[in-house]
């Protein structure tokens, strides 16, 4: 398996909406290498509501949505299988 | 009926709002998402629990009413609309947008730690605090400027009242019909112990409904804000509280029986304490038990110098906006609207534009 490259997104303790804008943005700026599968982005957010926010807007764009509850926080990643 | 021993109405009030807090953390029911997503992004998820709250809180209200259980149709504490009602509801908008949360929203994300939400309460005391500076003159702008006298659409004329809620309560049950069929009301999340919004709505309409018929009026919060920013006031410069007129004011007066019942922003023990501020208490301690039982109670430092002050601004707009309007959304969406009150229409419609002014600066200005 080749290497993917992690494109990492700390947004813990951001106001409500800057996770999704956030996100959003990064989603466009790196959208040839998530979308060919060379890049992820890893997303690490503590606001409950952004589970339901991010995996639905980025699954509604084609992606693959990961989501994994870490100790206080949540790990969401974005890419191709 | 309304319970009139302070201490039993004090402690019932807080356990409805350590209910309500529960939900609102499990749920994260935020009202400013609600309206802000639609014009952000078109998301309809949390409108539509919304229709589902409507339809259940005025079906309850107007019943409850009926069958005696709710004292007062309309409340004590609703009032014709006036220029103050639009102006208010229009910064209220503008400011929870970019405080990224309104009055109950900033307290259940307070109670996990968010301190983009403590700076956006910090601005809200400094907002309620700078309205008691000009309450008089807001107050006489608000007489000369009332556009309606009637308190609720239909007062007077119950047959027409009550024909236009039973069009709007079966076409709102049948929308609901359809997205149950359909499927539709139940949403992807992963949070921990995750509430779905149609359940929060329907424990807020619950919750609600107990609070209207215990109280006399349908809840409030940001009276409460107020009392608190007099008391902190208080303590540095007694002598100015003392002086303005806005916290030696009641701003709800009513009659339960033989005993009289008045409360206001004022630091002192009084209704507003044993009702809105118990409630505000209940909030914050239901969310705080939210956060610790899940785990997700966590301070991460403060937010980009951004976000930080437009929490503060926001902060700011939202309390002198609902202190302009002599309420906020909860008393509004939630209370006067299911009842068709005038104010409570005025002031929505106004909050919608504020809102969609609030997310274009937020996009403009404050998340780069």
């Amino acid at each position: 398996m080749v290497d993917v490259q992690k494109i990492e997104l700390d947004i813990l303790g951001q106001v409500c909406p800057a996770c999704l804008l956030v996100v959003l943005r990064e989603m466009n700026t790196h959208r040839k290498r998530l979308k060919s599968g060379e890049a992820q982005l890893v997303i690490k957010t503590d606001h409950r509501d952004t589970t339901r926010t991010i995996p639905e807007s980025a699954r509604k764009m084609g992606y693959d949505v990961e989501v994994r509850n870490l100790e206080g926080y949540y790990e969401i990643t974005i890419g191709q299988r | 009926m309304p319970i009139t021993d302070p201490l039993l109405l004090a402690s019932v009030v807080l356990l409805l709002g350590v209910i309500l807090g529960i939900a609102l953390f499990r749920g994260d029911y935020c009202m400013v998402a609600m309206l802000r997503d639609f014009f952000l992004i078109r998301d309809t998820t949390l409108l539509r629990s919304y229709a589902i709250y409507f339809v259940m809180a005025s079906a309850l209200f107007h019943l409850g009413g009926l069958a005696g259980l709710i004292p007062f149709l309309p409340p004590p504490t609703l009032q014709p609309p006036s220029l103050p009602t639009l102006a208010g509801g229009f910064l209220f908008g503008v400011g929870m947008v970019l405080a990224g949360g309104c009055v109950v929203g900033t307290l259940y994300k307070m109670a996990a730690g968010n301190l983009t939400n403590w700076i956006g309460f910090g601005g809200i005391l400094a907002g309620s605090l700078l309205y008691a500076e000009v309450h008089p003159w807001i107050r006489r702008i608000a007489e000369k400027t009332t556009f309606i006298e009637a308190l609720t659409v239909g007062q007077g004329h119950p047959l027409s009242q009550t024909l236009l809620l039973a069009i709007l309560l079966a076409g709102g049950g049948m929308m609901i019909g359809r997205w149950l069929r359909r499927g539709e009301l139940t949403v992807t999340a992963y949070a921990r112990g995750y509430l779905q919004p149609w359940r929060v709505a329907v424990i807020l309409a619950l919750v609600n409904f107990c609070y209207y018929a215990l109280t006399g009026s349908p809840m409030g919060v940001t009276t409460a804000f107020a009392k608190i920013a007099a008391y902190l006031e208080q303590l540095v410069l007694p002598g100015h509280v003392a002086a303005l007129s806005y916290f030696q004011e009641d701003s709800v007066v009513f009659r339960v029986g033989g005993s009289l019942l008045s409360g206001g922003a004022g630091p002192r023990l009084d209704y507003i304490s044993v009702t809105e501020l118990a409630l505000v208490a209940g909030i914050f301690l239901g969310a705080l038990a939210g956060a610790l039982y899940y785990r997700e109670f966590r301070i991460y430092g403060l937010p980009p110098w951004r976000q930080g002050s437009a929490a503060l601004l926001g902060g700011m707009l939202l309390a002198f906006g609902a202190r302009l309007a002599s309420g906020c959304n909860v008393k509004f969406f939630l209370g006067a609207l299911p009842l068709l009150s005038w104010q409570g229409i005025f002031f929505t419609g106004s909050t919608l534009v504020g809102v969609a002014l609030g997310t274009k600066i937020l996009i403009r200005y404050i998340v780069r």
